[in-house]
This record gives structure tokens, sequence and C-alpha cells, in this order.
């Protein structure tokens, strides 16, 4: 109620900036852009992301929008080849945990007991685990590559699902219409596939935007730090790292790919809280 | 610290204890995740069929699995953490030579980031409909995406390279020389972490604003100095201390980040080309340092909290 007030104050004192898209509607375009961009790289890039040429580190010119890097590669090529290469990396390492969590969450949320409180004990202490560094040392153990990412990811991912849809079918599991579902002679099954599941889904998909953030933010900081993708491989993080020697020549060479990022992250997070107080302002309406 | 502050501690060690197995197991079975021969992983690209025989024989890969980690954990004990398959250097040493950096990263780091949160999160929750909250909200919500290797970059670009003035990479001589080094680092971690600092903040302050003992305290005349002090500050910061426990991996992880960026020899610097030259034992014992270091911090974000605020003291 508060917000409401605050909202008609804030739009009375700027009328004009009401006329506007909001923050969020203009992320959304912007993702589906760059989905867009991804899909389409083959047919949209100017060059091959991999073709040398001898015009190497010019900046950006007609020919080259975005310039060349130190071997001659065209850099607007390589940004929309990347934009592919770390979508096919993010939606997976944020998909995995959401699949894992939601399917953990949901028999120990039905089942309850003993399972229930096993589920709670793990997430509890796996909670304390620094994501990051776990990529790390996984990195070395298992070697550089997406299986790494995945696993890591997964290992530390799932808590926040399985906590979400845990707390959400035993919320439901209690509800009249599931009730009504049970004597009409649904199977237990049914009653989760078709009345429980779809209600903890809308929760977990605010979760899943959010998480593609952070999946972003990761691929890219191991191929900064040579430990992500196979060196050659057009990525962001990796662009931002193999023209940092070049930095101080060459600036526009760090900072286009690593705005990137910024972008991307940027508009990802903003549909995300979108989301996240929208589905919030539900659950304090019922 | 009062005596129900020690029984707190005792008590939160005790919590810690499953964190601290759990830990442990992870950082053990890494080793089983080494595709091929763990020996000849851990003994490194360098070693004889000899020594391969050896590490596997310290290893016990023929023995089972409880009675392995067993010895792991007796050799964790006896402060023996594996030797560099690079330099045969123990990782003890290496730790002791490089823990210096990272904890005065950590330390610049948490000062940058209050430095930056503080003044940010009052203006958020005392002005909240001026002109500079508005920025204030869109620079915090742009800076929550920053990439730190990229902020990093950059304002070593911008203020050490072009301006010429900060050093960029490595550590300079001397104390004013290891203080200028430290600076663009520190700030590039205030950077990635107070926007979630200012935000949190802000949320209890303005909560703590709107109270019935603050709106009291301010009718029957208090002066601003005195609420801040007596009434904001108490209550308002026990909330943000939680928050940075929380935030304690975000936080080792960025130290790891800069030291990378801005070439200074601390323990995250020395974990990244250990994991590119697949050194095992080194990143297994960096793991580990890693992971009680985080555990320690939220320890002391506990204590922090119950000194801070005594009610939570008996709960």
């Amino acid at each position: 109620m508060s917000q409401a007030v605050a909202g008609v104050h804030a739009s009375s004192r700027s009328g004009r900036r009401m006329a506007l898209p909001r923050f969020h509607q203009v992320a959304a375009v912007v993702l589906v852009l760059v989905a867009v961009v991804a899909i389409a790289a083959p047919w949209l890039a100017p060059y091959s992301p991999s073709a040398q040429s001898l015009d190497q580190i010019r900046p950006p010119s007609g020919a080259h929008a975005l310039g060349t890097d130190a071997l001659g590669r065209d850099i607007l090529s390589r940004m929309m080849y990347a934009l592919r290469t770390d979508l096919l990396l993010i939606v997976p390492a944020a998909g995995l945990p959401m699949v894992v969590g939601t399917v953990v969450g949901t028999l120990a949320g039905y089942a309850g007991g003993v399972l229930d409180a096993a589920v709670r004990w793990i997430a509890d202490v796996f909670q304390g685990l620094p994501l990051y560094i776990f990529l790390v040392a996984l990195v070395a153990a298992m070697g550089r590559g997406p299986a790494s990412l995945l696993v890591a990811f997964t290992a530390l991912g799932w808590i926040v699902y399985a906590r979400l849809v845990r707390t959400e079918v035993r919320r439901i599991k209690t509800a009249g219409f599931v009730e009504a579902a049970y004597l009409l002679g649904r199977s237990s099954p049914q009653v989760l596939v078709q009345h429980v599941l779809p209600h903890a889904l809308k929760q977990t998909a605010t979760y899943f935007v959010l998480d593609l953030g952070m999946a972003l933010q990761g691929v890219a900081v191991l191929s900064f730090f040579n430990l992500g993708v196979k060196s050659g491989t057009p990525e962001l993080g990796a662009m931002v790292a193999d023209a940092q020697i070049f930095i101080r020549s060459s600036t526009w060479m760090v900072a286009l790919p690593g705005a990137a990022i910024v972008v991307l992250g940027v508009c990802i997070a903003a549909v995300g809280d979108h989301l996240s107080s929208r589905t919030r302002g539900e659950s304090d309406g019922r | 610290m009062e005596g129900s502050g020690w029984r707190l501690l005792g008590r939160r060690l005790l919590q810690v204890l499953p964190v601290l197995g759990l830990l442990l197991v992870v950082v053990f079975a890494l080793q089983a995740l080494i595709p091929g021969d763990p020996a000849r992983a851990i003994a490194g690209p360098r070693a004889t069929e000899a020594q391969v025989a050896h590490v596997r024989a310290d290893l016990g890969l023929d023995e089972t699995v409880t009675t392995r980690f067993a010895s792991y954990v007796g050799r964790l004990a006896g402060g023996d953490l594996g030797e560099s398959n690079r330099s045969d250097v123990p990782v003890t040493q290496i730790i002791g030579q490089r823990v210096g950096v990272t904890l005065s990263l950590l330390l610049g780091g948490l000062v940058a980031s209050v430095l930056l949160a503080g003044p940010a999160a009052l203006v958020l929750a005392l002005r909240p409909r001026s002109r500079a909250a508005w920025v204030i909200e869109r620079v915090l919500s742009v800076a929550i995406n920053l990439p730190s290797f990229w902020v990093g970059l950059m304002l070593a670009t911008v203020v050490g390279l072009r301006a010429g003035l900060l050093p960029v990479g490595g550590l300079e001589p001397g104390l004013g020389g290891h203080l200028r080094s430290y600076l663009l680092p520190c700030l590039t971690i205030g950077i990635s972490l107070s926007p979630f600092l200012a935000r949190s903040a802000a949320t209890s302050l303005r909560e703590v604003v709107a109270s019935d003992y603050v709106v009291t305290a301010r009718s029957v005349g208090a002066s601003g100095t005195f609420l801040f002090r007596r009434h904001l500050l108490r209550n308002a910061l026990p909330p943000t201390v939680t928050l940075l426990g929380f935030q304690a991996g975000a936080l080792l992880f960025g130290t790891v980040i800069v030291e990378q960026t801005f070439a200074l020899p601390g323990l995250g610097a020395e974990m990244i080309t250990a994991a590119a030259q697949r050194d095992f034992p080194v990143v297994q014992g960096l793991t580990l340092v890693f992971g009680l270091g985080i555990i320690v911090f939220n320890l002391l974000a506990d204590v922090a909290v119950s000194v801070l605020d005594p009610r939570t003291r008996t709960a």
C-alpha cells in the first residue's frame, strides 16, 4: 500500500517520465535482441569469428565496426559468436540446479519426515561453501570445460530451489483444491504434477532468471582466469583476458566485451527483480 | 566481551563443526574427480615413475575410502598440506608467504566498501525522495552487475596507466609503496561489495527511522547526532553485519580476482596459477584455507552482532 502511494508521488512529480517504457521492459527487449543475435550469429556476423588477417589491433572503422583484435579478427563478429557461447553455457548452468532443486524439494516437501530433515541438513551445510572458489578447485581437478561449470553450479545452486519448492509444496499440500483432487480419486503423482508443481514453478522461474546473471559472471571470470572455455573460443570474458595486455594502447578492446557483460547482467537482473517483486506482491495479496 | 559473549562463541563453534566436516569431505573428494590416475596428477608432470609410486603409496589408493580420509585428516592435523608438484615447496610455506597480501586486501576492501556504502545508505534512507537518492539507486543497480575483473582493468587503465597516478601491477617497495599498490585493488573490491551493503543498510535504516521509538525521541526534541548514534546506528548495524557474513564468499573471491588483475602475490593469484597448471596439492590446500576463512569470517560477524546487539545473545 505504501509503495502504491510512493508510486503516485513519484509519477506526479515527474509526469514526463511516465510516458517512457519501464526499465524492465527495455531490459526484456534487449535480452530478446541478444538471444536473436546469438542464434543468428552465423548469418549476421560480417566476418568469421576465427578468420585472421593482417589488419591487427585496428580501432573501430568502416570495415570493422568494432575494430580488430591482436590476430586481426573482427571484434564485432567475435562478440556476436561470444553471446552464443555464453548463452549456451549459462542457460544449462542456471537450468540444471533448478531441475535438481525442484525434484529434491518436491520429494522432501511431499514425503516429509526423515527425507525432509536430511535434505534440510545437507542444504544448511552446503550453503557455507564458497561457489566461485569451489568452481576454481573443480576446474583444477576435472579440467577446464562446461562439465566442471555445470557440476559446480548444480552442487551449490540446487539449495535455493529445493528450499523454495519444499516450502511451497508443504503449504499447498493441505490447500482445499488439492484435497478436492484427492477426493476425486487422483493419485499422489497426478496431484503433484497437475496442482502442486505449477504453483511452485512460478517462483522458481524468478530465481532462474537471477541465476542466469550469476552464471554469466561465473563463466566470464573463469575465462578471464584462463580456466574457462578452450583458448580461441569466442567468449566475452576470454576476449577481455586476451585483450588485457593491449589495454594501455587499445582500451576499446577490453572495454567493449566487458561492457557487453555489464549490459547483459543489468538486463537479466532488471527482469529478474521485476519478476521477484511481482511474485512477492502476489503472495502478499493472497 | 562479557561471559555471555564467550558462551555464545562456544555455541557457535559447536554449530560450525558440521560445516567444517563437510569442508574436509569436499576438499578430500576433489581427488576423486581427477580423471585418470590421481597419483600421477598429484605428483605432477615432472614426476618419475618412482615418485608416482611413492605418491600412490602416500595416498593409500589401495586402501578403503574411510582409511584414506582418516589419514588425510590426520596429516592436516599435523600441519601437513602436501607439497607443490611444480616446486616441491610445502603448501603451508606457500600460504605463509602469501597470506599477508590477501589479509591486507580483505581489510582494505572492507574499509573501502563501508566508506562507499555508508553515505549511499544514509542518503537512501534519510532523503529517499531526493534527486541524489534517485541517482544512487540507478548507480547501485548497475554496480551490482559489474564484473570486478573488468572494473579493476578499467580503473587500472584510467587511474593507473592514463593518469599515471597509481601503480597497477605488483607491490611497490616500502610502506608508502605498499599502500599505493593496494589502493586500486581495494577500491575494486569496494565497488563490487558496496551495492549489497548499501541496499541492506538502507533497508534497516528506513525501518529504524519509521519506528515508534525514533518518532517518540524526535517528538521530545532529541538532537540529530544523539538520534543517529543512540538509535539509528545501533539498530541498523547488526543486520548489515549479518549480511556481510553472508557475503564472505564474495569478499574472498573478490581478493582472488583483484590479485589476478593487479598481479599481487596473494593466495588467490597462487590458486589460479596452480589451477591452470594442474598443481593439485596447492589447489586443494588453498581451497581448504579459503573455506576455513569463510567459516572464521562468519564467526566474527556473529560475535560482532552479539556485541552490537545484546538482545541476540540470549536468542
